[in-house]
């Protein structure tokens, strides 16, 4: 009996291991016209299901062509994309965040697409959001079109709070001055404060500290060299500690949804944060809550710093010219209006989904227009822990002076790394 | 004092320490029961909670509005079909490895297994690795092995960690069990492979079924390698598709909370019939001799 | 002890066999050593592609240079090691790390044995609360790390309001945001989500613990305690063993709940070996260097054991 069963283990294990041999399949070594597409999914959005149509019609299309679309979790997609691209197993199209671009584009792991482009009839580069056309450049090269864009950040108020507290809600302040007095004559510690800002250790709190940065006029690479160690960023980020004062403590581990829940429970009067967030507004706040251009020093006017996401085309992929063919297909009004949760990068199908999505649109677009990109280099993710830990030493109570010249030293040492 | 008088104050002195004993029981059963609920009880709420009563300050213990809304939106033939993949996966990692396991542990655990020290090696080297710098090469192993993309290829990856955790987590069962026992077995006449599997494994079910636990549960939870070893969605398992709620910039917190419980609830059914075997083990008769 | 030692030494006669009967029972045994050899092979085979070359491709890669941007791999012999040794973070990463596991494991120790010793008592209920505890286990890390950011919340979460009624303001509330109290808030989740583990191995060692061994100590006029520390305890020697080891390399490398809740913030107060070396290989994209910091993290981890086991081989509890 136990010989048996010993014999049919065996067996079995033989079976599993032929099977797995068998099965098992390099991901783009189909000979055949087969588009692998990888997306990532937004939590509010049923990606894959629109998909589908866009598929089938594409397919129609290009008779022979097999297109198939996965989409990852957002938490998973970079590591999943980078294991993949390294080990040659990667999609033909895959959508990029546009801080990445540089770095794909140095890797070689993505296709340039000027020559592409150039022959193109469906896409061109106006047609697009400029700040997102621009982050797909790199050495004179494109290397991406984009899918959507956005732009941190909104400042949310609380209309109710700001009567209460004997401020004019159609009034929001302009100016960085006006704006920490407001945040001190809305902060009624313990239970309520006069902002509520985020400050965790992620790229989320980067961005929205480059639209302090560039609101002052500062800057973090230029030309290749590190800027960040200047007046105005140190004024920017003194602006940043000021606030502080009137923000709820714990900001240090505050990532954006944290952020956003201090706002609706009614916790903080105002908020920064971005376009996206107005579904959960809408959900969640139960008060009069409203939009406003961040405020900006005396005699700036507000610049915000620019984020998406843009499709690319893998170096080994053994389909270019149809992977091509799928992006422009992609490129088109209805098709980036389907797939999108963040505004499109068509400008057509982005102004459209903002009057049609977004409250007070004429804000979202003001500020969309008037962003400006975060550095577009291939060392962007050192740059980016150079600035996570600034705002970290900021929030433990650390001079702006001296976080600066860390950072500085730390980015320059990144950015050594490309000569 | 009279014998009646005696035996009631050692009646009542025995009652004492029954109360006692079971306060104890009773006291330290609530404090589990606190530890792992509390938690799960907030994970519930949230669940049930709408959109607009998630972050109130000060927090509500119970929902204004409960709504069983989150759990429908959550229970589409693509969570049944994670969870159905999630079954087979960890479900076959545990019976090919328990049963390598148990025949493996023939070799190593008996008082005459010599070979007892290198395995512990091998079981120690095998987990030291972090798993950041494991994925690279992982990813390449099984790409070159074919193992890419596969159910297969998911199951023998898991069973290549578990099974050496297996081996020597039932090694430290069985060791516990008096040698005495299949000496005596032996003497009976019979030879030291049927004195082992039908004397000391069946006194060893405890610890086997806790070492199936683990390999279940380590299979169950685990993200890491599906995620290398997984791309298609059909064949995903749950931990991937629950991970899909979180998104880029807000969470879905409802739904969330509401797939993580659903994914808790197959768990517990496993587990409550495969701990009646934990109860087998206090068979005191055999123990004894 | 010397019970034992009488056994081998009435045993080893058995052993010296004539020649008829070694080739009477030799085709048994080679069949035997067949079995055992089927047995151990594939998982072997497969340890080998899935353990021995991750292994031989980081302690390879440690001694290169090789970046996403710079693919090719160039040697810079021990530059790698160099660099992280001097970095003043590294110490700080090692100190965390200790910290780390040192205390979830201890913690999870004193919790799971006595959940143990509890679910071994008679009481309504028992079965369904042994199935229970399992529950924080099985929950993947993300989620737990998910749940509990939600319960550490200062201003809208419960932990803090229940803080509140006792005189804590929310300020001193806000655990994960505080240098100095991060990692601990940390490490409660993990010892919460780790120790069903602990317990489910206890709980079966503990029944294996022989009655009469406890009886005959209660005989002799022990109390509770003491037939626990002296005879229950040494029993389930081998379990408790196996599963600290375990459980103190696995917290060692455990990623998921402090990447998720913390991200090794604030500062680098949270920041363990694991999620420096995940930043390096997936964000920063550094193979070289998270390779060399992989190969520190083991030889860290592997010292740890072999000074355990050792420790034990002495103490001669190794070998029964």
């Amino acid at each position: 009996m136990k010989k048996v069963f010993l014999s049919a283990l065996v067996a079995g294990g033989m079976m599993v291991l032929l099977g797995a041999c068998s099965s098992g399949d390099t991901g783009g070594g189909s000979e055949g016209m087969t588009l692998e597409i990888w997306d990532m999914q937004q939590s509010s959005k049923d990606v894959a299901a629109a998909y589908a149509p866009i598929v089938e019609a594409f397919e129609a299309d290009n008779p022979g062509a097999e297109v198939n679309v996965t989409t990852f979790p957002f938490a998973q997609y970079r590591d999943k994309v980078l294991l993949a691209m390294k080990g040659g197993t990667g999609p033909d199209v895959l959508a990029l965040d546009q801080v990445w671009m540089a770095e794909f584009a140095a890797g070689g792991l993505v296709a340039p697409l000027d020559d592409q482009l150039a022959e193109s009839d469906s896409i061109s580069g106006d047609d697009f959001f400029q700040g997102a056309w621009a982050s797909n450049s790199y050495e004179d090269q494109t290397w991406g079109v984009p899918l959507n864009a956005d732009v941190w950040e909104q400042m949310y108020y609380n209309a109710d709070l700001f009567t209460e507290a004997g401020l004019d809600p159609e009034n929001p302040p302009t100016t960085w001055d006006e704006w920490t007095e407001a945040a001190a004559a809305l902060t009624k510690a313990p239970d309520q404060f006069g902002i509520s800002l985020m400050g965790c250790k992620d790229e989320g709190t980067v961005v929205m500290s480059d639209s302090f940065l560039f609101s002052n006029g500062g800057s973090i690479v230029e030309d290749g060299s590190a800027t960040f160690d200047s007046e105005e960023n140190i004024g920017a980020l003194s602006q940043y500690q000021d606030l502080l004062e009137y923000s709820p403590s714990g900001t240090a581990g505050a990532c954006e949804q944290d952020a956003v829940a201090r706002f609706t429970s009614g916790t903080a009067a105002m908020l920064l944060a971005g376009s996206w967030q107005q579904d959960t507004m809408k959900d969640a706040a139960q008060f009069d809550w409203r939009i406003a251009v961040p405020p900006a020093p005396e005699g700036k006017s507000f610049v915000g710093a620019l984020g998406g996401w843009n499709l690319a085309i893998n170096a080994k992929s053994e389909n270019p010219d149809l992977a091509f063919a799928w992006i422009e297909s992609m490129s088109q009004a209805d098709n980036q209006a389907a797939v999108n949760s963040l505004i499109p990068a068509l400008q057509a199908a982005g102004e459209e989904f903002i009057m049609a999505n977004r409250s007070q649109p004429e804000v979202v677009l003001a500020t969309l227009n008037n962003g400006a990109p975060r550095p577009l280099s291939p060392v962007y993710p050192a740059i980016s822990q150079a600035q996570q830990d600034v705002m970290q030493a900021i929030i433990g109570g650390e001079s702006p002076e001296n976080a600066v010249v860390t950072a500085q030293g730390k980015i320059a040492d990144a950015l050594s790394a490309l000569d | 004092m009279t014998s009646s008088q005696l035996t009631s104050r050692a009646d009542s002195s025995a009652r004492a320490r029954k109360a006692r004993s079971a306060l104890v029981s009773y006291g330290g059963a609530l404090l589990i029961a606190i530890v792992v609920f509390g938690p799960l009880y907030w994970m519930f709420i949230t669940a049930i909670k709408p959109n607009v009563e998630l972050f109130t300050s000060p927090p509500r213990w119970f929902p204004n509005d409960p709504t069983l809304q989150n759990f429908v939106d959550v229970l589409d033939p693509a969570f049944l079909q994670l969870l159905g993949n999630s079954l087979l996966v960890a479900g076959a990692t545990t019976a090919v490895c328990i049963s390598l396991a148990v025949l493996a542990s023939y070799t190593i655990s008996r008082p005459s297994g010599k070979s007892g020290k290198s395995v512990i090696v091998v079981v120690l080297v095998s987990q030291l690795l972090p798993p950041a710098v494991l994925l690279v090469p992982l990813y390449r192993s099984a790409e070159s092995l074919g193992l890419l993309d596969s159910h297969a290829g998911l199951i023998i990856a898991y069973l290549t960690f578990t099974l050496p955790v297996a081996i020597w987590l039932l090694h430290g069962f069985i060791t516990s069990i008096p040698v005495e026992l299949e000496e005596s077995a032996r003497v009976d006449g019979l030879s030291s492979f049927r004195a082992y599997f039908t004397v000391i494994i069946p006194l060893a079910r405890p610890g086997i079924a806790a070492t199936a636990a683990y390999i279940f549960f380590t299979a169950w939870q685990d993200f890491m390698f599906a995620l290398v070893f997984l791309t298609d969605e059909d064949k995903r398992t749950l931990p991937l598709g629950v991970l899909g709620y979180i998104g880029q910039y807000t969470i879905n917190w409802g739904q969330l909370m509401a797939a993580s419980i659903l994914l808790l609830i197959p768990i517990l059914v496993i587990f409550a019939l495969v701990q009646k075997q934990f109860i087998a083990g206090l068979t005191a008769g055999a123990v004894k001799g | 002890m010397t019970q034992l030692a009488v056994r081998d030494r009435e045993a080893r006669p058995r052993r010296e066999l004539d020649a008829r009967q070694r080739r009477k029972i030799s085709p048994y045994k080679r069949r035997e050593a067949l079995v055992r050899i089927l047995c151990i092979a594939p998982p072997l085979l497969f340890l080998a592609a899935l353990v021995a070359y991750p292994l031989a491709q980081t302690l390879y890669l440690s001694v290169m240079k090789s970046t996403l941007i710079q693919p090719d791999e160039v040697f810079v012999g021990f530059d790698n090691f160099a660099n992280i040794l001097t970095s003043a973070s590294f110490w700080n990463v090692v100190s965390n790390s200790v910290v780390w596991t040192v205390v979830v494991v201890a913690l999870q120790f004193v919790l799971g044995m006595s959940a143990a010793v509890i679910l071994n008592r008679r009481f309504v209920g028992r079965g369904f609360l042994r199935a229970a505890v399992v529950i924080p286990w099985v929950m993947p890390g993300v989620i737990a790390a998910v749940l509990w950011n939600l319960l550490y919340e200062p201003y809208l979460g419960p932990i803090a309001q229940l803080l509140g009624f006792i005189g804590v303001p929310a300020e001193n509330a806000a655990w994960l945001s505080n240098t100095s109290t991060a990692l601990f808030a940390v490490i409660i989740v993990a010892v919460w989500k780790g120790f069903p583990l602990s317990a489910i191995m206890y709980t079966a060692a503990y029944q294996n613990v022989p009655e009469e061994l406890r009886e005959a100590a209660r005989l002799d006029g022990a109390g509770t305690w003491q037939v626990f520390r002296n005879v229950v305890l040494p029993s389930m020697a081998p379990t408790i063993r196996s599963t600290i080891v375990l459980t103190t390399v696995w917290t060692f490398n455990y990623f998921d709940l402090v990447y998720v809740m913390t991200n090794g913030g604030p500062g680098d107060s949270t920041e363990i070996f694991p999620t420096a070396i995940y930043r390096l290989a997936f964000v920063d994209v550094n193979y070289g260097l998270s390779s060399a910091y992989g190969v520190i993290s083991v030889l860290i981890l592997g010292i740890f054991t072999v000074l355990y086991l050792r420790q034990l081989n002495k103490s001669g509890s190794l070998n029964r």
